[in-house]
C-alpha cells in the first residue's frame, strides 16, 4: 500500500521476548540510553520455547504489521534446551508462511543475549525498516480473493 | 480390476484385489475365531452403492463381510484408538504409517494392535480418480505389519510401482512467485467452511480438546471469515509439522474440496531436508518437532540462511 | 395458473434483468461441484438434474449472521438483506424450506424468528423437478414427489431437446414480476404444456415418522451400532437442508462488538457440554440418537412435519459411511415389533 505509506508512519510490531536474555537485552538497551524506533510492543515470555506458533499466527491474523521473536542464543537457554525446540519450530513456521505466501516477510526471528543491548537496538531498527518498506498490513479479514463465482458461504 | 490404477507398464506387477480380499477374510476369521482379537476394523460394501464403508467385525461371520477393492479410500486410522481391547486392522501403507505415529506418540500399545498390512498401489476416491493421498505416495508397502498381504495375495511384498505424482509443490514453489503461492492458498481456504472434518478424519489430530474448541480464551471463532480460516489452517499445519503421514484423509473427507495437502507435503519435505526426519517410519524415534540437534541451522532467522 | 414458454436464451435474458433488484442464487458449477451460488452472469446457471452438493438453507439461515452491532455510536441492527430469487431448487429442498418455516414460526412455537422471516418474506423460490433418483436419495420414502412441489412460488420445466423453458407461476402475486421474460403465455391445460400437473399427485404416502416411547427408544435401540463409524465431523448437519441448531457468539473487533448467530451441530461433543464439565450427551451414541430423533420424532411432534426431506446429502457426504435411512428403518422395524409383542402380551 504505497499510497498509505507516509513519511513518518511507524509500524506496530509485536515482540515476543524471552525473560532471561532478550528482555534483559531490551532492558540494557534502555538503561544504556540507546535509541531505537518506538515500533515494538513487547510481550515477555519465560522462554522462546514457550512461544506457541499460534501466538504469531494470531498476531498476524489480527492485523499486526510485524512480529519479532527473540530468545537466548542456542546453548545459553536458561532452561537448557527451550530455544533448541523453538529454533526448529520457528524455521518450520517461517517456511510454512512462505509456502502460503502469507506474512513470511513480516515475521522475524533472532537471538539476543542479556548483554547485547546494542544488538537489540540494531535488530529493532532493522526489522522496523523492513516492515516500513512493506507498508501497513492488510488485515486478512479484508483480503479479497479473486475467485470466479463466489459460493454462497463466501462472505 | 485395477485398470484405472495401472499407471506405468511394468509387466507382471499387478495388484490382485480379489486374492487380497480372500486373504484378508481368512486372516480376520482366524484372528476372531481364535479370540486373538476382539474386533477387526476393515471395509464393507455400502448399501447405496458408494465406496466401501468401515466395518467393525466382532465375529467370524461378520468377517465374511470384509471387502477390499480399489474404492477403499476411506481412512480407518481414526478408529484405531477407539477400542479398549485387542484390535486388528486392515491397514493400507498410509494407515500403517499412522499406526507408527500413534505408537511413537504413546497413543497406541503395540501389543494391542494386530496389523493386517496390505500392499497397495493406490485407491480411487469417491469421484473415481486416484485419491489425494495416493498422488505422489512413495511407499506401496506397509511400514509395519503382523500379517502381510502382498499385491498378489502372497506373503512376500512384490514392490508395486508408486502411483504417479501430479502435484509436486516443490516445482510449484520454485517456479511461482509469492503472489501465486498466496493466491493458491487463499483460493483453497476460500472454499473452507470450518467444519473441521479434516481434523476429525486426521490420524494425527487426536487431541482431547482441539485449540479451536477452547472457547474460554477465544483463540478461535467459529465465524467463517478469511482470518479465522487462515489461523485454523496455519495452526493445524504447524501442529502436524513432522507428524503428517500424507495419507490424504483430510482432502478425501473435505466436503468443500479444500486441497491443502501440498502444504503438508512441502513442510514434510522441508523437515526431511533440514532435520532428516520422516513421520511414520520408525516408532522409536521422537518426531522432528519433539526433538532437536545442537547442530540445527538457523534457517529463516535474521541473518541466518534464507529458505 | 399462468405458464410461460420461452427459449433458454430468453430465460437467461430475463434473469439478467433481475440482478438490479434481486440477489439471484442458482445451482452453478465451481471446480466441478454443483452448488447453489450467487449468480452474476446468467450463463453460470446450471439447471442439470444433479442435486447441488450443499443445501440452500444458507440463503435463509446464514452460517454466520450478525443480528446486533454494538459500538460507541450505540446499538444497531444490520439492514434487511436484499430480496433473493432462488432458482432451480429441487423438491426436497423446497420441502425443507417448509420445514424451516414451521420450525421458526410462531404457529408451533412461542416465538417467531424475525431474522429468519425477514429473509424468508422477500424470498422467491423457483423450483425444478428431478428426473432421476440419485444414489442415497430417499425422498420417495418420505412421501415427497421428486418431480414437483407446490410450496414454491414458481416452477421450471425444461425441454432439453428443443432448448425450451416452461415457467409455471404458482403464486399469482409474482405474475407481474415474471412479465419481464420475453415469453409466450399459455394457460394450464393447453396441449403444449408438458405434463407437470399430471405428475403432481404421484407421490407415495410412506411415512418414516418414529412414534414410540422415548424411554424405550433411548434404552432399547442399538444406537452405538448405527453411529460406530461416526467421526464427529458434523458435516451431515452442515449440508443438511433442515438442520437448524445455532449458537450465539459475541465477537469484538476494533471497538465494535457483533452478536453473531452461528451454526452449531448436535454431532459435536461441545454442543451439550456444560460449564461444569458434565456432558449429558457424552458419546456419539447419544449424539446420533439426538439427530435421528430430532428429525423423525421431536419436530414431527411439535410442528407436524418430518424434519428430513430424503435428499441423501448426509449419506453421500459422510466420511464414515453412516446411513440415517438404514438406522430409521431399523428403528421402525424394532419399535413396530415391540408394539406388536406388547399387544400380544396384553391379550
Amino acid at each position: 500500500m504505497p499510497d498509505k505509506l507516509q513519511e513518518n508512519w511507524c509500524p506496530t510490531i509485536i515482540a515476543f521476548l524471552c525473560n532471561w536474555c532478550s528482555y534483559a537485552g531490551a532492558d540494557l538497551a534502555g538503561t544504556s540510553r540507546l535509541q531505537y524506533p518506538p515500533s515494538i510492543r513487547i510481550i515477555r515470555v519465560p522462554c522462546s520455547g514457550r512461544i506457541n506458533p499460534q501466538y504469531i499466527i494470531k498476531a498476524l491474523v489480527d492485523g499486526a504489521d510485524g512480529v519479532l521473536v527473540s530468545g537466548c542464543h542456542p546453548g545459553d537457554c536458561h532452561y537448557l534446551t527451550g530455544n533448541m525446540y523453538a529454533r526448529r519450530r520457528f524455521s518450520v513456521l517461517k517456511h510454512l508462511l512462505s509456502v502460503c505466501g502469507f506474512g513470511e516477510d513480516r515475521v522475524h526471528f533472532t537471538w539476543v543475549s542479556a548483554s547485547e543491548g546494542g544488538r537489540f537496538a540494531d535488530v529493532v531498527e532493522e526489522v522496523t525498516e523492513k516492515i516500513r518498506k512493506l507498508g501497513p498490513a492488510l488485515p486478512p479479514r479484508d483480503i479479497a480473493v479473486d475467485v470466479k463465482g463466489v459460493s454462497i458461504d463466501g462472505r | 480390476m485395477g485398470d484405472k490404477l495401472k499407471q506405468n507398464d511394468s509387466p507382471g506387477v499387478v495388484q490382485d484385489f480379489e486374492e487380497q480380499e480372500r486373504c484378508i477374510r481368512l486372516i480376520a476369521k482366524e484372528l476372531l475365531s481364535s479370540d486373538t482379537v476382539d474386533v477387526v476394523i476393515g471395509f464393507q460394501e455400502d448399501d447405496i452403492g458408494g465406496s466401501p464403508i468401515p466395518l467393525f467385525a466382532r465375529s467370524p461371520e461378520q468377517a465374511e463381510k470384509l471387502v477390499w477393492n480399489e474404492n477403499c479410500w476411506r481412512n480407518l486410522a481414526p478408529y484405531f484408538k477407539r477400542f479398549d481391547g485387542k484390535v486388528a486392522v486392515v491397514a493400507k501403507p498410509c494407515d500403517t504409517r499412522s499406526i507408527v505415529n500413534l505408537i511413537a506418540e504413546n497413543q497406541l500399545e503395540r501389543e494391542n494392535i494386530t496389523i493386517i498390512g496390505i500392499e497397495c498401489g493406490g485407491v480411487l476416491n469417491r469421484d473415481g480418480v486416484l485419491a489425494h493421498g495416493c498422488l505422489g505416495c512413495t511407499s506401496t508397502v506397509p511400514a509395519i505389519w503382523d500379517y502381510p498381504v502382498a499385491a498378489d495375495g502372497g506373503k512376500e511384498f512384490i514392490g508395486l510401482p508408486s502411483p504417479p505424482s501430479t502435484d509436486t509443490f516443490v516445482d510449484f514453489n520454485a517456479d511461482s512467485s509469492r503472489e501465486d503461492r498466496r493466491n493458491r492458498f487463499l483460493r483453497e481456504i476460500d472454499k473452507c467452511i470450518l467444519c473441521y472434518s479434516c481434523r476429525q478424519a486426521c490420524p494425527g489430530c487426536y487431541c482431547e480438546s482441539c485449540f479451536v474448541d477452547r472457547k474460554m480464551t477465544n483463540w478461535h471463532q467459529r465465524d467463517v471469515d478469511t482470518g479465522n480460516k487462515i489461523a485454523f489452517h496455519l495452526t493445524r499445519a504447524m501442529h502436524l509439522a513432522g507428524r503428517c503421514v500424507t495419507c490424504g484423509a483430510c482432502e478425501n473427507v473435505c466436503p468443500s474440496g479444500v486441497s491443502l495437502k501440498y502444504i503438508y507435503d512441502e513442510i514434510n519435505r522441508f523437515i526431511e531436508d533440514q532435520y532428516d526426519f520422516r513421520a511414520g517410519i520408525n516408532a522409536d524415534l521422537p518426531s522432528a518437532m519433539n526433538s532437536f540437534d545442537q547442530t540445527d541451522r538457523d534457517t529463516g532467522f535474521l541473518g541466518g540462511e534464507g529458505i | 395458473m399462468i405458464i410461460l414458454k420461452m427459449s433458454r436464451s430468453a430465460f437467461h435474458d430475463g434473469i439478467g434483468k433481475l440482478f438490479g433488484d434481486y440477489r439471484v442464487v442458482a445451482p452453478s458449477r465451481i471446480n466441478g461441484t454443483l452448488d447453489y451460488t450467487d449468480i452474476v452472469d446468467p450463463a453460470q446457471i446450471d439447471l442439470s438434474d444433479e442435486l447441488p452438493y450443499k443445501s440452500p438453507k444458507e440463503i435463509l439461515f446464514p452460517r454466520v449472521e450478525t443480528i446486533l452491532r454494538i459500538s460507541d455510536d450505540g446499538i444497531d441492527v444490520p439492514d434487511t438483506p436484499k430480496p433473493t430469487i432462488l432458482i432451480g431448487v429441487k423438491p426436497c429442498d423446497i420441502t425443507a424450506i417448509n420445514v424451516m418455516d414451521k420450525v421458526f414460526s410462531k404457529e408451533n412455537n412461542k416465538f417467531s424468528d424475525p431474522y429468519y422471516f425477514r429473509r424468508r418474506e422477500s424470498l422467491i423460490v423457483i423450483g425444478m423437478g428431478c428426473v432421476h433418483k440419485k444414489p442415497g436419495c430417499f425422498c420417495d420414502e418420505l412421501g415427497i414427489d421428486m418431480t414437483f412441489s407446490d410450496y414454491s412460488d414458481a416452477f421450471i420445466s425444461i425441454d432439453n431437446d428443443n432448448n425450451i423453458v416452461f415457467l409455471y407461476i404458482l403464486d399469482e402475486k409474482y405474475e407481474s414480476l415474471f412479465s419481464i421474460f420475453d415469453a409466450q403465455v399459455l394457460e394450464s391445460g393447453s396441449p403444449e404444456v408438458s405434463e407437470i400437473n399430471s405428475r403432481v399427485n404421484e407421490s407415495t404416502t410412506k411415512n418414516l415418522r418414529i412414534d414410540a416411547d422415548e424411554k424405550e427408544l433411548f434404552e432399547e435401540i442399538p444406537w452405538e451400532l448405527y453411529s460406530e463409524s461416526c467421526l464427529e465431523c458434523g458435516i451431515c448437519t452442515y449440508i443438511c437442508p433442515t438442520c437448524h441448531c445455532f449458537e450465539f457468539r459475541d465477537v469484538e473487533d476494533c471497538g465494535v462488538t457483533c452478536r453473531n448467530r452461528c451454526w452449531d451441530s448436535c454431532m459435536y461433543p461441545s454442543f451439550t457440554l456444560h460449564a461444569s464439565g458434565h456432558n449429558p450427551r457424552a458419546t456419539q451414541r447419544e449424539r446420533f440418537r439426538q439427530r435421528v430423533l430430532h428429525k423423525y420424532m421431536y419436530v414431527p411432534k411439535n410442528c407436524s412435519v418430518i424434519a428430513c426431506t430424503g435428499c441423501g446429502r448426509c449419506i453421500r457426504a459422510c466420511p464414515g459411511g453412516l446411513n440415517i435411512l438404514r438406522a430409521v428403518q431399523d428403528i421402525l422395524d424394532r419399535t413396530i415389533f415391540s408394539k406388536v409383542s406388547k399387544a400380544e402380551e396384553c391379550v
